[in-house]
């Protein structure tokens, strides 16, 4: 009986966690919390355990969010998507141009403007716990790009993120959102004649096959947010919170890290399999850019401090 | 253990499937203790059915019911027989190559079905087949729109393993032509066993006319398939294309079709679809109830604890997604599962991401015409009116099929994992 | 097992006749005005996903693609999924798998019929509880907004967006509890429906 109590009570203390992301296990957000997973764990003494749910198989991130704000999932590493969708101050995040490159972009997810964003998140319901990244966004197209041409005319597949859809019609192109599972269908059909991704999901799915031309523009960073449910960050110990918050700062980082090595990578692999990459400056959207910037510096003022601090890194 | 209990009950004394399964999920998590889950339940439960790939099952049941409704599905069967050889069960086998024909455009076995079933099964019964016999065999060949290229469901597969979409689609066209010869084996034993009438030579002068007549016909599928590969509208939306297209033919063409037979029309559509939805947001709610309970990971572990060869763990595998498919909705359960088993079958046992792929899509679309819960069952069953437990039975031989087909890929790959390991 | 109801196949092949709940009462008068109601609000929101998805191809061709009818439109599937789901209780639509009502007496048949819809009304009660603690509308009232409510107790169901159409998903939400309301009407009729059946064959 003694054991039993025992076991009950060690049980009782033992708390399983749950983190929620979209991409699938091999995507390097994925190795990220199943790191996070095994340190946990270990550091914990086995008292904090956390079960990794990716692929969204708990749902889309507006359901991951929902459940985060209901204290039904604990945590999760979401896109600015759905954030920007309440708070437009997220979208700063995915202004264009803003870094030349992903050893820049981790710099700037690492500054004081992005810590002030990370504080937005408690009205929000969350605690956010740092930023992470993917590759920096170029664009595909399937038809090939005369010399000194534009991205004008182009149907590109899209998010719905106001930010992004006003860049793409400054830039003279149809942003067209479009689900996930007909993307491919639609760019290999010709419904949509180009779109905005990376160099690792260009080659993973094998999009360069189907492109005229792979753009290497590096117009926009990428960003990931670790967040907590605000409501069950409320019920952990002092202890927890901190070990939580050191674990997760340091997966966060090493994400961060990676990219730039990620992206050389596959666009090393892009080239040497007869890809049809290029690089291409701001030009390649027209004077999308600067228009861009007048708009959404009256939006959204914050901007002005992003971009002052990537102008402070660029030196 | 009570959900379960309840599950069995509850089926036995007829209540609506799709509150079981809510009832289920609600029972397990007053039984997990979770009961912050219930905070978010409404939601989940909207949420469950709140997807795009989904928008493509009330469009398809209104172009099956529309082609019925307008004479279109009639001469389009009466042209295949115009041109059917005299064999037995020839309209069978007329169906079968239609379902093959339209599962290189369609990507799911419940619009397929829909369709087929208001196309085929009216003419099977004018041509003397029984009702529940063409049903079955209708039913079965919409199995080969999730197999054969393009597949939602193999497109799923493809996003969570983070593979290419088109080697996936290659792989699956060898296991979906050995499906469809197994069906049409199939239908030949059951002509032979239902002495299923031979289709009587026409003369030349009926063929002729039949052709005719059927050519207006042939523009709702070519409306579907040119503005797909036109590049003009992705599935879903083709869906939307055909049926104004057939509403023109029945009206203009035809004119069988009339204004007044729309709201009709429509009002089956919605009570179709709405039963349909309604099990599908069940189905997902239930497997979102399962998921927070880590029951994917479990069963994994389980699997992999028990396996001692590939083969091993193939058959097991197998086992695991034929009792899934049973309750679960493919897509949901390809989410679920494949995250968990794939790891397990490439790094552990060395099979091949892409044979791994094909099994489970396989696997998990043969579930959508299995009771409990088949979505493809059901609809089935609400357009043409058998029962649902009949038309299971009906569908054994083809189960059969699938399984063999199963059977041959799991052997190869085994064995060549077990020699290349 | 078969799908419940699924009308007499003559009948499904040349137009499917509604089976509408046919008693007197008030209640199967409501009942019966309720679900053709639906039936019809049913029909429209297909004429309108069909011709959302016309649009959207449309306008893609035409080079301004619309960014809000496929979320609209998925939306309205929902809204199908449960004002379809509330009238499948009155037209006895929903699938089922009975697998003991074929072989009973009438009587009995008629008494499993009575226990099943008084299952169904058990769930819908159960649910319409989970909805209510869900949307909690004296918190709400207390609070005074939604905005309020959500920085109280961390609810967002008032202030959660759509991604496209400049609503909050509360509204569409709503169809949540509007359908248990009518759902419940349906199997309370279906319930006095069968009582009367029973009183009927009583020796
Ligand atoms: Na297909
Ligand atoms: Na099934």
């Amino acid at each position: 009986a003694g054991l039993a109590v025992l076991a009950l009570s060690g049980t009782a203390q033992a708390e399983a966690l749950r983190i929620g992301l979209i991409t699938p296990p091999p995507h390097r957000w994925t190795i990220g919390a199943n790191d996070l997973a095994g340190k946990l764990a270990e550091e914990s003494g086995g008292r904090l355990t956390l079960n990794v749910f990716p692929s969204g198989q708990l749902g889309s991130e507006a359901q991951m969010l929902q459940q985060l704000q209901a204290g039904a999932l604990d945590m999760a590493f979401l896109t600015v998507g759905e954030l920007a969708n309440r708070d437009a101050d997220f979208g700063i995040l995915v202004a264009p141009y803003l870094v030349p490159d992903a050893e820049t972009a981790a710099k700037l997810l690492e500054g004081p403007t992005a810590a002030a964003l990370q504080e937005k998140l408690g009205a929000l319901g969350l605690k956010g716990l740092g930023y992470g990244m993917a590759g920096m966004r170029i664009v595909i197209l399937s038809q090939p790009l005369a010399e000194g041409g534009t991205v004008a005319g182009r149907k590109i597949r899209t998010v719905p993120l106001a930010q992004e859809l006003d860049f793409w019609t400054r830039a003279g192109a149809a942003p067209t959102p479009l689900p996930l599972p007909e993307l491919f269908d639609a760019y290999t059909n010709g419904q949509i004649d180009g779109m905005q991704i990376d160099l690792e999901g260009t080659f993973n799915n094998r999009f360069h096959d189907y492109s005229a031309a792979v753009l290497d523009s590096r117009h926009m960073i990428f960003p990931m947010v670790a967040v907590f449910s605000a409501r069950k960050w409320q019920a952990l110990s002092e202890e927890d919170r901190a070990l939580i918050s050191r674990l997760v700062g340091d997966e966060t980082a090493a994400i961060r890290a990676a990219y730039p090595a990620i992206d050389a990578d596959y666009r090393a692999k892009l080239v040497e399999s007869g890809a049809p990459v290029v690089t291409v400056g701001p030009e390649v959207f027209g004077d999308a850019v600067e228009s861009w910037y007048a708009e959404w510096r009256v939006k959204t003022p914050l901007l002005l401090e992003l971009e002052k601090e990537a102008a402070a890194l660029r030196k | 253990m009570i959900a379960g209990l309840s599950f069995g009950t509850l089926l036995a004394v007829g209540a609506p499937i799709s509150f079981i399964l809510i009832a289920c999920a609600l029972i397990l998590i007053v039984e997990s203790g979770d009961t912050v889950l219930l905070q978010g339940l409404p939601q989940q439960l909207f949420a469950g059915i709140e997807s795009y790939s989904l928008l493509a099952l009330p469009l398809f049941i209104l172009l099956g019911e529309l082609m019925g409704a307008g004479g279109i599905g009639r001469r389009l069967l009466g042209l295949a027989m115009a041109v059917m050889l005299p064999v037995r069960a020839g309209l069978a086998y007329v169906n079968l190559t239609a379902n093959l024909m339209m599962a290189s455009i369609l990507g799911s076995t419940v619009a397929q079905l829909t369709v087929m079933s208001r196309l085929a099964v009216p003419e099977m019964e004018r041509a003397g087949y029984p009702r529940d016999l063409s049903t079955a065999v209708t039913a079965a060949g919409g199995l080969l729109a999730p197999v054969l290229p393009p597949s939602m469901n193999l497109i799923v597969f493809a996003a969570v393993a983070q593979l290419p979409v088109a080697d996936i689609f290659k792989a699956a066209v060898l296991p979906g032509l050995a499906l469809t010869l197994a069906f049409a084996g199939v239908i030949g034993w059951l002509g032979w066993r239902h002495n299923l009438p031979v289709v009587a030579r026409q003369d030349r002068q009926a063929r002729l006319a039949a052709m005719i007549d059927a050519l207006p016909a042939l523009l709702v599928p070519l409306v579907a398939v040119g503005t797909i590969l036109g590049g003009i509208a992705t599935p879903t939306e083709a869906a939307a294309m055909a049926s104004l297209a057939a509403i023109l033919v029945g009206r203009f063409c035809y004119r069988e079709l009339t204004l007044a037979d729309l709201p009709a029309a429509l009002a089956r559509t919605a009570l179709t679809s709405g039963a349909v939805l309604y099990l599908v947001a069940g189905a997902q709610l239930l497997g979102w109830v399962m998921t927070f309970g880590n029951l994917p990971m479990q069963v994994a572990q389980a699997i992999e604890g028990m396996a001692g060869s590939p083969l091993m763990f193939l058959i097991l595998l197998n086992l695991l997604l034929l009792a899934l498919g049973t309750v679960l909705e493919p897509i949901p359960a390809i989410i679920l599962t494949a995250p968990v088993l794939l790891p397990v079958a490439e790094g552990v046992y060395g099979i091949d991401p892409l044979v791994f792929g094909v099994i489970l899509c396989l696997n998990l679309a043969l579930g959508l015409l299995t009771p409990p819960v088949g979505a493809g069952l059901y609809t089935a069953s609400l357009m043409t009116g058998v029962g649902a437990g009949r038309l299971s039975r009906l569908l054994m031989p083809f189960f059969a099929a699938v399984i063999a087909v199963l059977a041959g890929m799991t052997l190869i790959e085994g064995m060549r994992a077990t020699m290349g390991g | 097992m078969r799908a419940e109801g699924a009308p007499e196949t003559a009948a499904m092949q040349d137009g499917m006749v509604l089976r509408l709940p046919a008693g007197q009462g008030r209640l199967a008068r409501l009942s019966r005005g309720l679900a053709r109601v639906e039936i019809a609000v049913g029909a429209a929101l297909v004429a309108a996903i069909f011709a959302l998805m016309l649009a959207n191809a449309a306008s893609r061709g035409f080079g301004r693609p619309l960014v809000w009818t496929d979320e609209l439109a998925v939306h309205l599937m929902v809204w199908l999924a449960f004002i379809g789901g509330s009238a499948a209780v009155a037209v006895k639509g929903h699938m089922v798998m009975g697998l003991l009502p074929e072989t009973l007496s009438p009587r009995a048949a008629a008494r499993l019929a009575l226990g099943t819809d008084l299952l169904v009304l058990l769930f819908l009660i159960a649910m319409a509880a989970v909805v209510w603690r869900w949307l909690d509308l004296p918190g709400l009232i207390r609070a005074g907004s939604g905005v309020a409510l959500a920085q109280e107790s961390f609810n967002f169901i008032y202030t959660d967006p759509t991604l496209t159409l400049g609503l909050r998903k509360i509204w569409f939400w709503l169809v949540m509890p509007v359908t248990l309301l009518t759902a419940m009407i349906h199997a309370l009729a279906a319930i006095a429906e069968d009582l009367t059946r029973l009183r009927g064959d009583a020796p």
